[in-house]
């Protein structure tokens, strides 16, 4: 068993992040973060999604905490059975009824079926368990057949909707991904079906032609009965162009159209540093708004966002940067084993959690070409 | 007292000094101003067996948890005199239970006061077979009862104080129920060590498999073959111990890990507080050559100096320097006098002791110990840990006892 230390320094600078896949090792602000979360999605678990934290956001937070397990077993290939546990458990999770609303204004249930999506993909990729493989056909089956319903349908629209008649960037782009790793699991051919189109629509509805940047939105006007005559003419592209938008975008894009990406990030720092390097605590403790998608505020997705979108873009000052200014105004402390963002009020469990995905996320290349076959069976070597 | 965050929220986080945490959890205090003196000493505690008699203050915490048992009997958890913290249901049954273990030595001790502890372990049966000790599993939504499947976290008490009950009474009044709930745990040892992933003991929750709730199982089987003369303990405890040791623990230190998963035969290689300061005590009787120097590696490396080193404080990690607030992460301190009791650290036990002292105010008023820094429902919780911890023989002496000495009026 490891001695105890009590130096507990926060990782600020972008090399201490990015030495994590040299060395092997997590830094102990990380460290202590994961395991903070981790017993929050565990007791969730076995609370049956008895949360004290609101429900959507609860779910939110622990597919965000998912996301980053393949990277967290990658940079340390003795937590691979750690993490195909926490994949297994945080689809589940995600899956609850009990941490779903329906009464709820973002709760989204396409956002949660693709989320299940991803994370039950995320986990086959980890993991050589057959156990989850029913759910993740049917999930495929699922998430396949809305698009293609949604094509099929008058609004002529062959993607994913984030809700009804309302298409995103970034939810398509995830279930894309996750589409990626059924097709190299399972011998499926789900791209070849759908990639081309997805990301053709992505690019002629959701790119701004002049900036480079994503639009907000694409809407249709569906009013979700099947058979309704729409008018072509009356759907649109919404063409604002915001962080909280174009970081998941861009950080999911990345894997497929690297040029796209780069061009977008690009455009992204021109416009959104002066704004990101600015928010304020308080605008972060804000829970008033929220997002589909996220369940941030659009200041806090944007933040985070661009955290994450900038260790896929490999931009280790900009990452710098942006942690920088995060890990001051959220005011962290360790203490009890874990960080707390004292300056974050609540809202600090799912800031948390997208917070650790943007610091330890390696990248979706590598993550998806990773020899997972060779590390199946590793387990800890290390008792903390 | 306010909180460190702009709000006081009811879930917050804050390890500040200033929290208050009435009911929920072992309280956060680790300043003091003075050292807080004992009630009764290490040594003479240590020394009840020999001296047939317990000390003024573990009499006094009887006498305080005699008032609780009858109040709640009388009143419900709700009562008046001394209610139960109802943000803490869950963990209700823990404290009961354990103080009722602690009856198996304070009849050892005071064999004289048989009857009297008779009557309150059948009172603490009574109790523990109670809606609110085991609902939240089918709120929850696992199972329409708590028994049948799973849930050892509860059924693996409820199992020992019958145990208890029948051990010290002789009486068979819970007998059928007693036997019913053996046959469940015996059929489900042995359906899970042949199951697709098979591990020997039984789970709390779905896939959560806690080395420390399962230690109650164990004992409990032993129990059970002291009343029927069966060897329970032989066939399924020390296979599971077997299990934990080569699964669910540190083999260099036999420290426990936090939990395991069967699904994914996956140990978490994380060494916590509170899963230790219980599950050592328990499983000490299963390897005590590495158990013994587990327990003085975890008070070394978990044990919190405070009071200018008079007194102890068990942390939740051991990088760590705080008292943890979490609800679960804070009670490791609660199991500390009867774990340093169980491996005979007179030393540790004054610790800890002058910790719950200072921190609760502990005094004795009229033969009956009052809490008198804290609320009402904390003096209900916490006193059955530290009643345990007063009285608390080590397992090999009580499971070598002769219990059926004891039942007829005599002593061993």
């Amino acid at each position: 068993m490891e001695k105890p230390n009590f130096d507990h320094p926060l990782s600020v600078t972008a090399e201490e992040i990015w030495q994590m896949e040299e060395t092997r090792e997590f830094p102990i602000d990380i460290e202590s973060h994961y395991k903070g979360l981790l017993n929050m999605m565990d007791v969730l678990y076995y609370r049956n999604g008895n949360s004290f934290y609101p429900e959507i956001k609860t779910r939110h937070a622990a597919y965000f905490l998912a996301l980053a397990m393949p990277s967290f077993a990658i940079i340390d290939p003795c937590r691979t059975r750690e993490m195909k546990y926490n994949l297994h458990v945080a689809s589940l999770v995600i899956e609850s009824d009990n941490l779903s609303k329906q009464l709820a204004v973002y709760d989204a249930p396409s956002i949660r079926r693709l989320e299940v999506f991803v994370i039950l993909a995320l986990y086959k990729l980890v993991s050589e368990k057959t156990i989850n493989d029913e759910r993740f056909h049917a999930y495929a089956e699922e998430v396949y057949g809305r698009i293609v319903e949604n094509g099929r349908s008058a609004q002529n629209v062959f993607a994913y909707d984030t809700i009804e008649g309302t298409y995103e960037a970034y939810p398509n782009l995830a279930a894309l991904l996750a589409f990626r790793i059924h097709d190299r699991c399972f011998g499926t051919d789900y791209c070849g079906c759908i990639e081309d189109t997805l990301l053709t629509f992505i690019r002629e509805k959701l790119l701004d032609e002049e900036t480079g940047l994503f639009l907000e939105f694409y809407k249709t006007g569906s009013l979700g009965i099947k058979g309704e005559h729409l008018s072509r003419s009356a759907s649109w592209s919404g063409r604002e162009q915001t962080a909280a938008c174009n970081a998941l975008a861009i950080a999911f894009m990345n894997y497929f159209d690297e040029a796209a990406s780069e061009r977008a990030w690009k455009a992204f720092k021109e416009k959104f540093t002066d704004q990101q390097l600015h928010v304020t605590a308080e605008e972060l403790q804000d829970a008033e708004t929220s997002s589909y998608v996220s369940q941030l505020t659009p200041i806090a997705q944007g933040l985070y966002g661009s955290l994450l979108a900038a260790k896929e873009m490999g931009d280790r000052d900009y990452f710098e940067k942006l942690q920088r200014h995060i890990l001051t105004v959220a005011e962290p402390d360790q203490r009890e084993g874990k960080i707390f963002f004292d300056a974050l009020g609540n809202e600090q469990k799912l800031h948390g959690d997208f917070l650790t995905v943007a610091r330890v996320h390696v990248g979706w290349k590598k993550i998806l070409e990773h020899n997972w076959e060779d590390y199946y069976d590793f387990d800890y070597d290390k008792v903390r | 007292m306010s909180c460190c965050c702009k709000e006081k929220t009811q879930d917050c986080n804050c390890a500040g000094q200033e929290i208050e945490v009435l009911g929920k959890t072992a309280r956060a205090d680790i300043q003091f101003d003075q050292i807080a003196e004992l009630l009764s000493t290490g040594k003479e505690t240590f020394a009840m067996y020999e001296n047939h008699k317990l000390t003024e203050s573990a009499l006094a915490m009887w006498n305080l948890h005699k008032e609780v048992i009858d109040a709640t009997l009388d009143g419900g958890w709700d009562n008046q005199r001394h209610p139960w913290c109802r943000e803490m249901q869950d963990f209700w049954r823990y404290g009961l239970a354990f103080c009722d273990y602690g009856m198996l030595s304070m009849a050892m001790i005071d064999p004289s006061m048989k009857d009297e502890i008779c009557e309150y372990a059948r009172k603490t049966v009574l109790l523990m077979k109670d809606t609110p000790i085991w609902d939240e599993w089918v709120r929850f939504g696992f199972n329409d009862n708590p028994i049948t499947k799973d849930n050892i976290m509860y059924k693996g008490h409820l199992h020992f104080t019958y145990g208890v009950y029948e051990l010290l009474s002789g009486s068979r009044e819970f007998e059928e129920e007693y036997q019913f709930l053996t046959d469940i745990m015996v059929r489900e040892y042995e359906a899970n060590s042949i199951c697709e992933t098979p591990y020997w003991g039984i789970q709390c929750e779905l896939d959560q498999y806690f080395p420390q709730c399962n230690s109650v199982g164990m004992l409990g089987m032993k129990v059970y073959d002291l009343i029927h003369g069966t060897d329970l303990n032989e066939r399924y405890s020390k296979k599971i111990y077997e299990f934990i040791y080569d699964r669910v623990s540190d083999k260099e230190t036999g420290l426990l890990f936090a939990k395991y998963h069967p699904s994914h035969d996956q140990g978490e290689p994380y060494i916590t507080g509170f899963c230790n300061a219980w599950g050592l005590n328990l499983l000490h009787p299963y390897y005590p050559q590495l158990l013994e120097g587990a327990y003085r590696t975890f008070i070394r490396y978990f044990g919190k100096e405070l009071m200018d080193g008079q007194a102890l404080y068990i942390k939740e990690y051991a990088n760590f320097d705080e008292a943890s607030t979490g609800r679960e992460e804070s009670m490791g301190v609660f199991y500390s006098m009867a774990l340093a009791k169980e491996y005979q650290d007179v030393e540790s036990w004054e610790k800890f002791a002058r910790y719950f002292i200072g921190v609760y105010g502990i005094e004795i008023e009229e033969g009956i110990a009052r809490f008198k820094k804290a609320e009402p429902v904390d003096e209900t919780f916490v006193h059955n840990y530290i009643l345990f911890g007063q009285v608390h023989q080590p397992w090999e002496k009580i499971f070598s006892y002769d219990w059926q000495a004891f039942r007829e009026g005599g002593r061993d």
